[in-house]
């Protein structure tokens, strides 16, 4: 079933839209909930809440591209539960080497610097992904939008987890310029 | 922490920008639905099309074990069965004939029949001389523990434990009688299965009778004590027949329970099996989140005089990969008897 279709059965309060949107989207939302809490109960617990939100917004909302809208959904309400549940319990969760990772990208900002908004901070992620390589922009996004582990982008673009690894490096090094260029402090 | 930031703020990434990440995704998660493709039975589902236009709803008195084992009824209650349903009862139906008596009060557990998964044990409470029990209900603390003929004790996916009384022929004299009806799953039982046998183990320490007294409910202890019960049973005290009912899986619809919502899902149901009393029924586990109760209604056993029974759910275990619901219905069933399930 396309999309548009699951979201007119949304706005329909037909339950058939929850199970579609389970059939089609399932392990999508439960892979990008696992990447994040690594635990299956708090994933699938995760996953029904994102099903749920789903069907409390719809209506009114009428996203144009269902998958982006649940998987942003799926990995808003994982980042607020793996804060709930705190760190030290969640062994295997990619967050903190995500984080570690990420440290990269703080600019060392030696002017007065602007503190954005998230909303802002949103924007300005959004022009610098516009300006990346549309590889380089994939496997940051699997990386720290799905928090998917190196090893499996490599698998699932069938290259080397070196080459992950070095695509990734660069572009944080460039992301971390982009925001000394824009004068952002976070 | 600032680079917490960054991981939240890219919640607000573009969608156009996850679409065309979620591009190959899409492709593998195709890949992978090819493979779990659900089976649906056509030939089953157009069978059960046929019986339900022909079924003859029919309900026995809820409780109507409670009449059966009083006794007066049974003959009432009996006629309301199959030859092969009277047969089962005939069959199972068991003397304990086991009393413990502690400073005048005798509990008696006289009869009881069991399908290895469900059991009912009728008993009896005798008062001292003069003592009249003409309460509305009587109970009993106690424990409750069931092991292996071999001492070790079962541990339970579920188990459920009920109580009722059978109607008082005399309520001035100092008897009263109830029914306990207990069912059960095993979980880790490591190979052990009920209708292998099991001893089931009763130590009751105070009987309680609770009364209506101007409309408020009283209670009061009759007595304290021990009473302990051992009741073995075996292959002769089980009605060990089952019949497995489905050839392949099929599909059927379910409701599931989430928070204060209901959906309406297909399951793939791959077991449905039919004991004396109960049955239990498999089905695939959706792997769509944790929820919080997964209901077939309304569903029925189909006899072959068209007779469709109502399937009640007892107890819902999680058995990783699937869920194993235990059901009961309102009578005895004789495999003989039955001629197909009618899945919703």
């Amino acid at each position: 079933m396309d999309d548009q279709m699951i979201v007119d059965l949304f706005w329909r309060r037909s339950q058939d839209a929850i199970a579609e949107t389970a059939k089609k989207y399932g392990n999508y939302c439960y892979r990008i909930a696992y990447n994040i809490l690594a635990n299956a109960e708090d994933s699938e617990e995760c996953v029904s809440d994102t099903y749920l939100k789903v069907w409390e917004s719809i209506p009114p909302t009428r996203p144009n591209r269902f998958s982006a809208f649940i998987g942003k959904i799926t990995r808003h309400l994982a980042i607020n539960r793996y804060a709930y549940l705190t760190a030290e319990k969640r062994g295997g969760s990619q967050i903190p080497l995500a984080l570690e990772e990420l440290a990269d990208c703080i600019p060392d900002l030696k002017t007065p610097a602007k503190i954005v908004e998230e909303k802002e901070l949103g924007d300005v992620i959004n022009q610098f992904l516009g300006e990346l390589p549309a590889e380089s922009r994939k496997i940051f996004l699997q990386r720290y939008w799905s928090m998917m582990p190196v090893k499996e982008i490599a698998e699932m673009y069938s290259i080397t987890e070196s080459k992950v690894k070095m695509s990734l490096m660069r572009t944080r090094a460039k992301f971390k310029h982009y925001l000394q260029k824009e004068g952002i402090a976070l | 922490m600032k680079q917490m930031r960054i991981l939240q703020a890219m919640n607000m990434v573009d969608d156009a920008y996850l679409e065309e990440m979620n591009d190959m995704k899409g492709k593998e998660q195709r890949r992978k639905r090819k493979l779990i493709t659900c089976v649906v039975i056509a030939a089953v589902v157009s069978l059960l099309g046929l019986g339900v236009l022909a079924s003859e709803y029919s309900v026995l008195p809820e409780y109507w074990f409670h009449s059966f084992f009083s006794g007066d009824n049974r003959l009432e209650v009996m006629g309301k069965l199959t030859e092969k349903q009277q047969e089962v009862l005939s069959r199972g139906l068991v003397e304990i004939d086991q009393s413990v008596t502690v400073d005048g009060w005798t509990i008696t557990l006289e009869s009881g029949i069991s399908d290895g998964y469900r059991m009912f044990v009728k008993y009896r409470i005798d008062g001292p001389e003069g003592v009249v029990l003409d309460g509305e209900q009587y109970s009993m603390d106690g424990m409750v523990h069931y092991m292996t003929p071999d001492g070790e004790e079962i541990n339970f996916g579920s188990m459920g434990f009920h109580h009722g009384m059978i109607p008082d022929d005399d309520p001035s004299d100092n008897s009263t009688a109830g029914l306990f009806e207990c069912t059960y799953t095993a979980s880790d039982a490591e190979g052990f299965s009920f209708p292998d046998g099991f001893v089931w183990t009763y130590e009751i320490d105070a009987i309680w009778e609770y009364g209506l007294a101007e409309g408020n409910l009283q209670e009061r202890k009759l007595c304290e004590g021990k009473w302990k019960f051992e009741v073995l049973f075996d292959e002769e005290y089980i009605v060990a027949e089952s019949v497995e009912l489905i050839d392949e899986p099929v599909c059927c619809a379910a409701k599931r329970m989430y928070r204060h919502h209901e959906f309406d899902v297909e399951l793939k149901v791959i077991s449905f099996e039919l004991r004396a009393l109960t049955a239990t029924i498999k089905f695939d586990m959706p792997r769509t989140g944790m929820w919080e109760g997964i209901f077939i209604d309304p569903m029925y056993i189909v006899l072959k005089d068209g007779t469709a029974v109502e399937i009640q759910e007892r107890a819902q275990s999680n058995c990783g990969d699937w869920i194993e619901c235990l059901v009961t219905f309102d009578r005895p069933m004789s495999m003989a008897d039955v001629a197909y399930i009618d899945f919703p």
